[in-house]
């Protein structure tokens, strides 16, 4: 990879870039996914310079909690018989008809890691993690919009309620940043 | 489009009233609580119409937790079908655009983002009084009486859950338009999480187009897919993970394969729903042990538990209380293998 087109990216991710210099550096990025790693760590570099890691973002408390899970003990269980499972007809229709989907937005990986077909991760044996105690959380942190928004514009643009929510979804995300 | 629409919504109105009225003078065998029923089905198919078919304009309100936002809100019907522009006018300056294949946020304090669904116009439900029905075993519907908002009369609707693993609504229509003109959700607890409410509200015949051009100055950085290349980049394969345990009148209504943004690996997406409220699950395989959030957290009426199980990441959110969303990422399990 050219050291010329990482540039690009770089200056892309510091918003320097305009005009045709502009189309170059997202079509460099468009060309070339591996460049996207590159992307990922310009942000995070900018982001730590900014004060704006993941440590902050997050309280201690969620750390801590996602360590405990990662410690829990992993365990082995029989493969238990299907539970009746409503697959609905409609739905794998419009599976179907929506997989031709992309978004691209701006988020971090914490780690270099290549593609890897979904097919190659698949569970082998059935795993399951021995579930935490289930603890009812009275007050849930307030979101990071970053993190929660490309979810929520995906849930809103599929979700029925859509038609009976109206506007309501789209302003809850015009409308986080000043509520946090 | 609007003239004819709302004509005949109206008149559809008239027509139950009518009917109605003709029924209890001539009888009075005519149950009075089936007329509410349909009165409120057709309150509810014309806000629905309303708010997709209708070119208008307007101010409002949105008040969440301690924080209250003005915010500008400019719709238009044409022949591609629906542009939407939602404008903060305090605060940080951010928007939404919303056309008929793609949704733009234009959020300089985060990232800016697009989303783009090439070949899926956005449908919306029409609610006929039959499927009020199944509705009505989670929610009551309840007809109040009349208000004024944004110098309109309008029309109170209550939809009151029948169990904690639903929001409350109160909603308000406007008598002439059927457009929303306000709306609270309340908890379990019946508190009020969030409100929106119009000020200004202005029906045109026509939307200029420089209404919908995004005005916010240095939005930050923008990447966008082209069409061609979403439809290459789409995700073959199978589906792995499965809910066990749905929250009562919740069921699935679809489930796909994407990319979220800046992902290598594609995220496995399951709808739910109850008729009115939904909730989505994002599965994906794991990028490190700091990605992506863990725990419960909340946006105005939405919440979103996520949790780890795997080395995948699962992400749920909905408009649904943290109970139910807990309810559903707690039951996230392997599908098991044929």
């Amino acid at each position: 990879m050219s050291e010329q087109k990482k540039e690009w990216v770089s200056a892309l991710a510091d918003g320097e870039l305009a005009g045709d210099e502009l189309k170059k550096g997202v079509d460099a990025l468009r060309q070339h996914p591996e460049l996207l790693t590159s992307w990922s760590r310009y942000h995070l570099i900018r982001d730590v310079l900014h004060g704006n890691s993941e440590d902050q973002v997050f309280p201690d408390l969620s750390k801590r909690v996602s360590s405990a899970l990662e410690e829990e003990p992993v365990i082995l269980a029989p493969q238990r018989s299907a539970r009746p499972w409503l697959r609905q007809a409609a739905g794998l229709a419009v599976a179907a008809s929506v997989t031709g989907i992309a978004i691209l937005g701006i988020r971090y990986m914490n780690e270099e890691t290549g593609p890897v077909t979904v097919t190659a991760t698949a569970p082998q044996e059935y795993i399951r993690l021995e579930q935490p105690p289930v603890v009812l959380v009275a007050n849930p942190q307030p979101a990071n919009g970053e993190h929660l928004a490309p979810y929520l514009v995906n849930h809103n643009e599929f979700a029925v309620s859509s038609g009976m929510q109206g506007m309501l979804p789209y302003v809850r995300i015009v409308g986080h940043k000043a509520g946090q | 489009m609007f003239e004819s629409s709302a004509t005949r919504l109206v008149s559809k109105m008239r027509a139950w009233r009518a009917v109605s009225t003709l029924l209890i003078s001539f009888g009075g065998f005519y149950p009075l609580h089936l007329a509410a029923e349909e009165d409120i089905a057709v309150w509810l198919e014309r806000m629905v119409q309303a708010a997709h078919q209708l070119n208008y304009t307007g101010t409002f309100v949105y008040q969440q937790g301690g924080s209250l936002q003005t915010m500008q809100i400019i719709h238009a019907v044409d022949d591609e079908g629906e542009h939407e522009r939602l404008v903060s006018l305090s605060g940080p300056a951010r928007e939404v655009i919303r056309d008929h294949d793609r949704v733009t946020c234009l959020l300089p304090e985060d990232s800016s983002m697009v989303v783009e669904q090439p070949g899926t116009p956005r449908s919306f439900p029409l609610i006929e009084p039959a499927q009020l029905e199944p509705l009505r075993r989670h929610y009551e519907f309840k007809l109040h009486g009349r208000d004024r908002i944004a110098g309109l009369n309008a029309q109170h609707i209550a939809i009151i859950p029948r169990d904690q693993f639903r929001y409350g609504q109160n909603i308000w229509l406007a008598e002439d338009s059927g457009l929303l003109l306000r709306a609270e959700v309340s908890d379990e607890h019946g508190s009020i999480i969030e409100q929106i409410m119009f000020t200004t509200l202005e029906l045109l015949d026509h939307i200029p187009p420089e209404m919908l051009t995004p005005q916010t100055e240095n939005p930050g950085k923008i990447l966008e897919l082209s069409k061609k290349e979403s439809e290459t980049s789409s995700v073959g394969g199978q589906l792995r993970w499965r809910v066990a345990e749905l929250p009562p009148g919740f069921k699935q209504d679809m489930e796909r394969l994407h990319y979220l943004p800046n992902k290598s690996e594609p995220v496995e997406h399951h709808l739910y729903s109850d008729g009115l409220a939904s909730v989505s699950v994002f599965i994906e395989k794991s990028q490190g042990s700091a990605d992506g959030f863990t725990g419960s957290s909340r946006m105005g009426g939405v919440n979103a538990y996520g949790r780890r199980l795997n080395g995948h990441l699962a992400t749920v959110v909905g408009e649904v209380p943290p109970l139910t969303i807990k309810q559903i990422a707690e039951s996230i399990e392997p599908k098991p293998e044929n």
